[in-house]
C-alpha cells in the first residue's frame, strides 16, 4: 500500500493506474509537485511510461467502453484538487464489479466522479458558444478564462468550423492556446505578447453590441434568468457584456 | 456607412424579436474544408438576452416596411414606427462577420412585406444564394416562407435553408379574420404544404439517389400567438397536434402576446403577457412530442384550458389515478415517463440502475427525478411513500409546494 506520485500528465495518470491494477494497490494518486508527504503512507514516484499508459488505455476502452474512457479524460481535465482519487475509486469500482457500475449513478463512489465530469462537460458546452473572436490581422483571436482545462475538448469543433481561418483560443489563466489552421490544431504555451499585429477597434463588435441591446422583449425582462444562463464569472469573456468605452 | 447600418440593425432586430423560435438544432453538417462553418445537431446557445432567452441566431427582418396591417404586429402599415430595409449584401455581410467571431450559430431571416410576397421572397432567396454560393457559408439558416409567394421561389429557398417556417400566428379562421384580415388559412397553408411535400419528396428520392440535394433538413416550424384572441388551450394544441402528425412539423412555438398596439379587437395595452399560460402550453406541447400523449388525454372531459396551477402531466395523472401507483422496479419505460416528476433522463437512469440493483426510495431520489412529486405516484419494492393516493390530497400538498416555484419562474 502506497501513494503514487505522477507528473501531472494524463499518460502519467494512466501509468499509475496500470501499476495499481497490475502490481500494488495505490492508497492514493497525487501530483509530485503538490504532494505533501504523508506520515501514514509511504510513497513512490512513478515515471510516466507511454507503453504502459497505452496498455491501460486499451484495457479501459475494452472493458469499460469509449464512453467511460472519455469521462475519465474529462475528469482529468478538471484539474480539481484530489480528482485523482475520485477517479481511482470510480475505476476501481468498475473493474471490480463490471462496466454496468459506470452507470450506477447513485453509488457513493460514482456520485463525486459524475459530478466532476458533469461540471467539465457543462463548461465545454458553454464555451462552444462563449468563445468570442476578434479579427487581428488575418487571425481570429479569442481570450477565455475557464475554470477547467477545456481547450482539448474545444479543438475539433473549432478546427472544423473555422477550417479555412487561422484561429487562436487563448486560455489566459493557464497561459496556453489552442491554435488551428487548415483543419489542423495543437495546444501550446502562449501569452498575450505572442499576438501578431496590432489590436484595432473592431466595428463589427460594435454592431454586435448594438444588436444585443435590441433583442430583449421589454415585457419579459428577467435578469435573474439571464444570470442563471450566463453566470457573472463568465461575462468578462463575452464582449456583449462589456461596458461601452 | 456604419452609423447607418447600426441604425438599420437596431430597427430590424427590434422588429424581429417577437418571433420566439430560436433553435439551431437538428442539423449536423461538418465543414470538411469548404468555406466557413458547420451545423451541430445539438444546437448551441451563444449568449442570453436580458429577457433570459437563448441567442443562437442573428434574428433579423429584411425590412419592417409593410403593406399589410395585422392588428397584433408592431410593423403594421398603420403604425408610426421608424422603418428600415437591408439589402441581401448587407445581411450576408453581417451574418458572415458575426459568424466568424463566433457570436452566432447562424441566421434567422424574416421579413415584412414591403411590396409583394414574391418581391420579398426573391430578396430572401438572393441573401441565401449569396451566403451559400458566394461566401461558401455552411452555418445554420432559418428563413420564413412568405405566404402568397410563388411555390417555385419557396422551393428554391428550401434547397439552401436548414429550416423554414410559416407563422400561423392565430389558430382559428375567426381569429385571423378579426386580427389579420389580409391573411387566411387559404394563404397560410399552401406554403406549409409545399414545404412538407418537398421534404417528403426529398426523403423519397434519397432512397434511390444518395446525391439528391437536401431540402430543409432541419424541418419546418411555426409560431402561434397566445392570448390576443379567445382561442382556448385545447384548440391551440389541437392545431399543433395536427401540424405534427399531418404536416410533419418539427416545432410549434407559442408566443405570449405582447400588447404593442391599440385596437378594438385586442387586449388592452396594459394587460400583462400571459407568460404562465405560454409556459404551460410548452409543457403540454412537450408531452405531445416526446411523451406520446394526445390532446384528448391532456384535457379530461370537456375541459378546454390547462389548469395553470398544475403542470399538464401532473394534471393528467390526477385525472387518471387508477393507473397509479406504478412500481419503479418493474414499470416499462412508457409508463415511467408518464409519472409526474420523472422525465426521460431519470427514467432511463432508473432502468439502467435497476439492472444492477433494486431501487429503494433513497436511490430513487438520486436519479434526478423530482421525488416530491413522484412519491405520490410510485412504489419502490412495494412500499408507498405518498401517504394517500387521493387526488384532492395530492393537489393540496403540491400546490403549497409549487406556489414558490411559480413566483420564481415569473421572476
Ligand atoms: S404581414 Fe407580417 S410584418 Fe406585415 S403587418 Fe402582418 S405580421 Fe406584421
Amino acid at each position: 500500500m502506497m501513494d503514487y506520485l505522477y507528473d501531472g500528465t494524463f499518460e502519467g495518470l494512466l501509468t499509475c493506474l496500470y501499476y495499481n491494477f497490475a502490481k500494488i494497490k495505490a492508497t492514493g494518486i497525487y501530483r509530485t509537485d503538490t504532494y505533501q508527504t504523508s506520515l501514514v503512507n509511504p510513497h513512490v514516484a512513478i515515471t510516466t511510461k507511454e507503453q504502459l499508459a497505452d496498455k491501460m488505455y486499451e484495457k479501459i476502452r475494452k472493458h469499460l467502453g469509449t464512453y467511460t474512457l472519455t469521462d475519465l479524460y474529462y475528469c482529468f481535465l478538471s484539474e480539481k484538487d484530489g480528482f485523482e482519487n475520485i477517479l481511482l475509486s470510480f475505476i476501481d469500482l468498475c473493474f471490480r464489479n463490471g462496466p454496468v457500475y459506470a452507470g450506477y449513478h447513485t453509488h457513493k463512489e460514482v456520485i463525486p466522479f459524475d459530478d466532476i465530469v458533469g461540471k467539465v462537460k457543462r463548461e465545454v458546452q458553454r464555451y462552444v458558444g462563449y468563445v468570442r473572436f476578434k479579427a487581428v490581422g488575418d487571425v481570429l483571436y479569442s481570450e477565455i478564462n475557464p475554470e477547467f482545462f477545456i481547450l482539448p475538448m474545444l479543438a475539433s469543433h473549432f478546427a472544423d468550423r473555422y477550417f479555412n481561418e487561422k484561429i487562436i483560443i487563448h486560455d489566459a489563466g493557464r497561459s496556453l492556446a489552442l491554435i488551428s489552421k487548415d483543419g489542423k490544431h495543437f495546444i501550446m504555451p502562449y501569452t498575450e505578447t505572442d499576438l501578431p499585429g496590432s489590436e484595432k477597434e473592431d466595428h463589427i463588435t460594435n454592431l454586435w453590441k448594438e444588436y444585443f441591446q435590441h433583442i430583449a422583449i421589454e415585457g419579459r425582462i428577467n435578469l435573474k434568468l439571464q444570470r442563471n444562463f450566463v453566470p457573472l464569472k463568465y461575462r468578462k469573456d463575452l464582449v456583449e457584456f462589456s461596458k461601452p468605452k | 456607412m456604419d452609423d447607418n447600418l447600426m441604425n438599420k440593425l437596431a430597427i430590424l432586430a427590434e422588429g424581429a424579436k417577437y418571433d420566439v423560435s430560436c433553435s439551431s438544432s437538428g442539423v449536423e453538417r461538418l465543414n470538411n474544408g469548404k468555406g466557413i462553418g458547420n451545423a451541430r445537431g445539438w444546437g448551441i446557445c451563444h449568449t442570453w438576452s436580458a429577457d433570459g432567452r437563448c441567442v443562437s441566431l442573428l434574428k433579423l427582418l429584411m425590412t419592417n416596411s409593410c403593406v399589410y396591417d395585422c392588428s397584433y404586429c408592431v410593423n403594421r402599415l398603420s403604425n408610426d414606427v421608424p422603418r428600415a430595409s437591408m439589402s441581401p449584401e448587407e445581411i450576408a455581410m453581417l451574418t458572415m462577420e458575426f459568424y466568424r467571431r463566433n457570436y452566432i450559430e447562424g441566421l434567422f431571416l424574416s421579413s415584412a412585406i414591403e411590396k409583394t410576397p414574391d418581391d420579398t421572397m426573391e430578396k430572401m432567396y438572393r441573401t441565401l444564394d449569396l451566403l451559400r454560393n458566394v461566401h461558401q457559408y455552411n452555418g445554420y439558416i432559418h428563413i420564413k416562407a412568405i405566404p402568397g409567394a410563388s411555390s417555385d421561389l419557396i422551393r428554391n429557398c428550401g434547397y439552401l435553408a436548414d429550416r423554414m417556417s410559416v407563422n400561423i400566428e392565430l389558430p382559428s379562421r375567426e381569429s385571423l379574420k378579426l386580427l389579420a384580415p389580409q391573411k387566411s388559412f387559404e394563404k397560410i397553408m399552401p406554403p406549409i404544404e409545399n414545404i412538407r411535400n418537398n421534404i417528403l419528396l426529398y426523403k423519397d428520392e434519397r432512397k434511390s439517389f444518395k446525391k439528391t440535394p437536401k431540402f430543409v433538413p432541419g424541418g419546418q416550424s411555426t409560431q402561434v400567438i397566445i392570448g390576443a384572441t379567445p382561442d382556448t388551450d385545447r384548440s391551440i394544441l389541437s392545431v399543433s397536434e395536427k401540424l405534427y402528425s399531418d404536416y410533419g412539423l418539427k416545432r410549434v412555438y407559442y408566443s405570449a402576446y405582447m400588447p404593442v398596439n391599440e385596437g378594438p379587437n385586442l387586449p388592452s395595452l396594459f394587460s400583462a403577457p400571459p407568460l404562465l399560460r405560454e409556459h404551460r402550453l410548452y409543457q403540454a406541447d412537450w408531452l405531445l412530442r416526446f411523451y406520446d400523449f394526445s390532446v384528448k388525454e391532456l384535457f379530461a372531459g370537456n375541459s378546454s384550458s390547462i389548469d395553470s396551477n398544475l403542470d399538464p402531466k401532473l394534471n393528467w395523472a390526477l385525472n387518471n389515478l387508477h393507473l397509479f401507483p406504478v412500481e419503479i422496479n418493474k414499470a416499462p419505460l412508457e409508463m415511467l415517463i408518464r409519472v409526474p416528476g420523472i422525465g426521460h433522463i431519470s427514467a432511463s437512469r432508473i432502468i439502467r440502475e435497476r439492472r444492477v440493483n433494486f431501487l429503494d426510495f433513497e436511490r430513487l431520489k438520486k436519479t434526478g427525478c423530482v421525488f416530491l412529486k413522484a412519491k405520490y405516484f410510485v412504489t419502490c419494492k412495494g412500499k408507498y411513500d405518498g401517504e394517500s393516493l387521493d387526488s384532492e390530497f395530492i393537489r393540496r400538498k403540491l400546490l403549497n409546494k409549487m406556489d414558490y416555484q411559480q413566483i420564481s419562474f415569473l421572476g
